[in-house]
């Protein structure tokens, strides 16, 4: 009896891969009927992610309820060595092996034990103040901009009817402006965010049509975006606004 | 030198980039003796400055420290206050083995020995008082908590994670988890390449991680019971332990009768120089302190190369050049939160 046995384009895996892969060497992979769920959060605990693929996001899908550790480099890295269109078969034996086939090649590779991975939680359920629309490409170049300004972080604001992603320098200020018909808020918010971590949320989100993103004053910032039908959420500490330049 | 533990212990590689964001409560002394054995000229000389101080232990204090920084660590060094009376005959028999050493190595240098030399002049590292001052000076200006141990050091720093104020205790010693450290972390301060000493191999020296339950869990064992086990095997306050036992066959005889004193009558020429509960009182119950405060400030950089530069005679170019990776690590760390708080 197979665990979990579903079939797939390469690229569309190794983008659910890539994403968990962003953040650590190691994530949770939850197969239930309903379909899989990659979850991880990075060792420092600033930032997490979550990708739920659902059935008819598979060419073919069947499973039974369980969870296993997965590397995430280590499924890069077999996939990497295929075509972006090619098929992928997966699937979970008694062995706790995955298996992966595609094109006569064969990989297999131990799961982790659920047992020794890390505590790695669902993504907390959580009230915004703030919740922004933008598109996926837009919001990587606004983070590569901002970078540009300001190396170490970015400010999420929504203050005066005018949201902003801003991005104070010493010498240059970058400033990102969000269509008000984009915005919804029930309140004023400023928080901080790293950079290190908007970029790799950034790059897997630029594949995404439209990407939410979703804050309030001092609470982790939430990024929402749909690719290839995998629904994912980041949820990224904020920055204590403590002795730090003030955005004019 | 601490308790041999390593062949019952499970560990886990890292990398030391996975520890940033996290605080880690250093073993000063464990961290110091490591910088003035390894940062050693070809012949085994330590790094000097103009009026002959050594100055080894503040090239590893500073750079080493800085690269914990640089990737967003918190270190905290925990200094050793007195030592426990029970430890006197250990701390004997190493300035015996550094008197015996300085005198092959005087040998070695008239023999033109270089090899031998190396290896003698790391056997004779001793840490001076004024080593000690130096440090505090160099973590001061730095911007850099130290806690001073009303005794060991490793005992504080375990109890400092246990209270939740440091991730990790780092050490070398297994000692740490006997003090009841939850997470103990080795060759955080050293890792990297090294060359192993009398020979002319290098290898790659990886930080690892032990967790304290991960051990109890795999030998199926109490706290307690691991420290009846390192008694068996040697500690620093019954150096010799038993003759002929490893850990291994300490681990087996301590589930085979749950205790040490049951599993003596079991064990030939089984003496120990202090009652083994004593022994095992200072594990169990360390002099420590929670008197201390933590606080990571914004380094002094000409402070520090007044200090380095000026008075111990580095080259103000690389104390410079590491300064600036310290203030952009400094900077990666500010304001920085976890998620812990919001996961309920």
């Amino acid at each position: 009896m197979k665990a979990f046995d579903f079939i797939t384009t390469q690229h569309k895996f190794l983008h659910s891969v890539d994403t968990v892969g962003a953040l650590s060497q190691e994530a949770k992979l939850v197969y239930q009927t309903t379909g899989l769920t990659l979850l991880t959060v990075d060792p420092a605990c600033c930032c997490m992610a979550e990708v739920i693929i659902p059935t008819d996001a598979f060419e073919s899908y069947s499973a039974v309820d369980g969870e296993i550790g997965i590397d995430p480099h280590r499924i890069h890295d077999m996939l990497s060595s295929l075509g972006k269109n090619d098929e992928v078969h997966a699937f979970l034996d008694d062995s706790r092996k995955i298996s992966i086939q595609s094109r006569g090649l064969f990989f297999s590779l131990s799961a982790i034990a659920a047992d020794v991975l890390r505590n790695i939680p669902r993504i907390p359920e959580m009230s915004y103040t703030v919740r922004a629309t933008i598109p996926g490409r837009e919001f990587q170049s606004l983070v590569a901009a901002a970078k540009k300004a300001n190396k170490q972080y970015a400010i999420f604001t929504n203050q005066d009817g005018k949201c902003e992603v801003v991005a104070p320098g010493d010498v240059v200020v970058a400033r990102y402006h969000i269509q008000p018909e984009h915005v919804m808020a029930s309140a004023s918010a400023r928080t901080l965010y790293s950079h290190d971590y908007l970029q790799k949320i950034a790059k897997q989100a630029s594949a995404a049509e439209s990407v939410t993103l979703e804050f309030s004053t001092e609470q982790p910032l939430k990024v929402s975006y749909e690719v290839y039908g995998a629904k994912t959420e980041w949820l990224l500490a904020p920055r204590i606004e403590e002795d730090v330049y003030e955005a004019g | 030198m601490g308790v041999n533990l390593r062949d019952i212990v499970p560990k886990t590689h890292v990398k030391l980039e996975d520890l940033a964001g996290k605080t880690i409560a250093i073993d000063a002394y464990n961290a110091l003796y490591q910088f003035l054995a390894i940062i050693r000229q070809p012949d085994g000389t330590p790094l000097k400055d103009s009026t002959g101080n050594v100055t080894s232990h503040l090239s590893g204090l500073l750079y080493r420290t800085i690269n914990l920084i640089e990737l967003g660590i918190k270190p905290i060094y925990v200094f050793d206050g007195t030592p426990p009376v029970l430890k006197h005959e250990t701390i004997e028999r190493r300035q015996q083995i550094k008197i015996e050493a300085a005198i092959h190595l005087e040998k070695a240098i008239a023999k033109g020995d270089i090899t031998k030399a190396r290896m003698l002049a790391q056997a004779t590292t001793t840490l001076k008082d004024y080593m000690k001052q130096d440090a505090h000076m160099l973590l001061n200006l730095m911007g850099l908590p130290w806690v001073q141990a009303p005794s060991e050091g490793e005992a504080q720093a375990a109890h400092m994670t246990k209270r939740g104020d440091a991730d990790y205790t780092a050490s070398q010693d297994y000692d740490s988890l006997l003090f009841g450290a939850p997470k103990l972390v080795r060759n955080v301060t050293i890792s990297g390449r090294r060359k192993l000493p009398s020979k002319n191999i290098y290898i790659d020296v990886i930080p690892e991680v032990i967790t304290l339950n991960d051990t109890l869990k795999t030998c199926e064992i109490t706290h307690q019971q691991l420290i009846d086990i390192a008694i068996l095997v040697g500690t620093d306050f019954n150096p010799d332990g038993i003759k002929g036992l490893g850990p291994k066959t300490a681990l087996k005889l301590i589930k085979q009768y749950g205790t040490l004193e049951n599993a003596l009558p079991y064990i030939k020429n089984a003496e120990f120089p202090h009652p083994p509960q004593s022994i095992r009182e200072i594990f169990l119950h360390p002099q420590v302190t929670n008197d201390y405060k933590l606080e990571w400030r914004e380094p002094d950089a000409e402070g520090i190369v007044n200090f380095l530069v000026r008075k111990k005679d580095f080259s103000e170019d690389r104390v410079r050049k590491a300064i600036e990776k310290m203030q952009q690590g400094a900077q990666k760390l500010k304001g920085k939160t976890t998620l812990e708080k919001w996961f309920g």
